[in-house]
């Protein structure tokens, strides 16, 4: 107050703050007229530094957010080729199981369990050189009252995490494949 | 100094204030960090959908295929390959009431009455370029008549034929099928398939557990 006393100035301060000096009365320079509010354009308030660092960090979190969620389905979208790959291995160990001629206690239908571990590569990389999936499948068949309980279980490490597959079929002469 | 009086304005209007340079600068680049973003996500949307009906086209193609062939090799009355086992011959009897064997064998339903053939081509004699890689399938070896089965992006699996037979009954076919279009990323599809004849020899009726590799 004492300096509007020496200079003869009005002051308004709008929030009270001792920054923002929105309009004189007598100034020195010349003042664009006031809007309705009473605010000039040269004088609104400009963002603080707090306000705009809370704004780039929420746009960073937000930017963050949808790269690790594009990157998070590429590699669900790569583990679900795998998977189906995968599967696709197992089912043909099966159907090549239910298509072998059924004739117990000849091979592959014996009286006790037969287990047989295969080695096997899927997923043919771009290069056409090398199988971007090798994995193991274990078949075992094992007698039962009604016919042959066939187990095939796939094992893959499949980009990280494994992937284990199992299927069950029943083979007895009734099945499809059989003469 | 006296203040300039304000400017005159229409009745019932407001004056504004327009935005100062650096307001439209930091505008414009916010709008351009939406665009790009809205523009990436709109590029692997399509790159994405790019891929899915590639990869079904595929799967189509390979299934087609297999089919095609698995239908000829159940009726095919004999079965052989070439020594590079990209060639696959099927041999058919046309009637199941004359014995035209020579010598006759005094039976009458396999005959070679006429052979078709299964090729796996490759445009340039490099198997390992697949945009010329074709299958095709000759319904009458004999004449030039020639069906595309898959017309491009064929190839061998490694260190495989394409047909294998193993007993005069049991053809063994791997192939792969590759995406040729890039930009979508990679799509394949590979086919190892075991196909029995149903009219087969009689020291053939055992069928063992088939290979898948």
């Amino acid at each position: 107050m004492q300096l509007r006393h020496q200079l003869g100035w009005s002051v308004e301060t709008r929030y009270g703050g001792d920054w923002g000096i929105h309009q004189m009365a007598r100034p020195l320079m010349p003042v664009e007229p006031c809007c309705a509010g009473g605010e000039s354009a040269a004088g609104r308030r400009a963002f603080t530094l707090i306000e705009v660092m809370l704004t780039m960090g929420l746009l960073m979190m937000l930017i963050g957010g949808a790269l690790a969620a594009l990157m998070f389905l590429g590699r669900a979208t790569a583990r679900m080729s795998d998977y189906t790959a995968a599967v696709a291995a197992v089912q043909g160990r099966m159907e090549a199981v239910r298509a072998a001629t059924y004739n117990p206690p000849s091979t592959p239908f014996l009286a006790t369990d037969l287990i047989l571990t295969n080695r096997i590569s899927v997923a043919l990389a771009q290069s056409g050189t090398n199988y971007l999936l090798l994995g193991t499948i274990v078949t075992i068949i094992s007698p039962k009252a009604s016919g042959h309980l066939v187990t095939v279980t796939g094992t893959f490490p499949a980009r990280g995490l494994p992937v284990t597959i199992s299927m069950q079929s029943l083979v007895n002469r009734f099945s499809g494949g059989q003469q | 100094m006296k203040p300039q009086p304000p400017a005159q304005q229409p009745p019932g209007t407001r004056p504004r204030a327009a935005f100062t340079l650096l307001e439209l600068m930091i505008a414009a680049a916010l709008s351009t960090v939406v665009l790009a973003v809205s523009a990436t996500f709109i590029l692997m949307s399509a790159q994405s959908s790019s891929a899915i009906v590639q990869q079904a086209q595929l799967n189509e193609r390979a299934g087609h295929a297999s089919e095609f062939i698995f239908e000829r090799i159940r009726f095919a009355t004999s079965i052989t390959q070439d020594i590079s086992g990209n060639t696959l011959t099927l041999g058919y009897d046309t009637n199941f009431l004359v014995d035209s064997d020579v010598p006759p064998d005094k039976k009458t339903y396999n005959d070679h009455d006429y052979f078709e053939t299964f090729q796996f081509v490759n445009g340039d004699g490099n198997d390992t370029s697949t945009t010329n890689n074709c299958l095709i399938y000759k319904p009458r070896a004999d004449l030039a008549i020639t069906n595309v089965l898959i017309k491009t992006g064929v190839r061998k699996l490694p260190n495989k034929p394409v047909f294998t037979v193993t007993n005069g009954a049991t053809v063994i076919v791997r192939f792969g099928l590759l995406d040729c279009f890039a930009s979508d990323g990679y799509q394949e599809v590979d086919v190892k398939a075991t196909f029995v004849a149903r009219n087969r020899s009689s020291t053939t009726q055992v069928i063992a557990i088939l290979p898948v590799d």
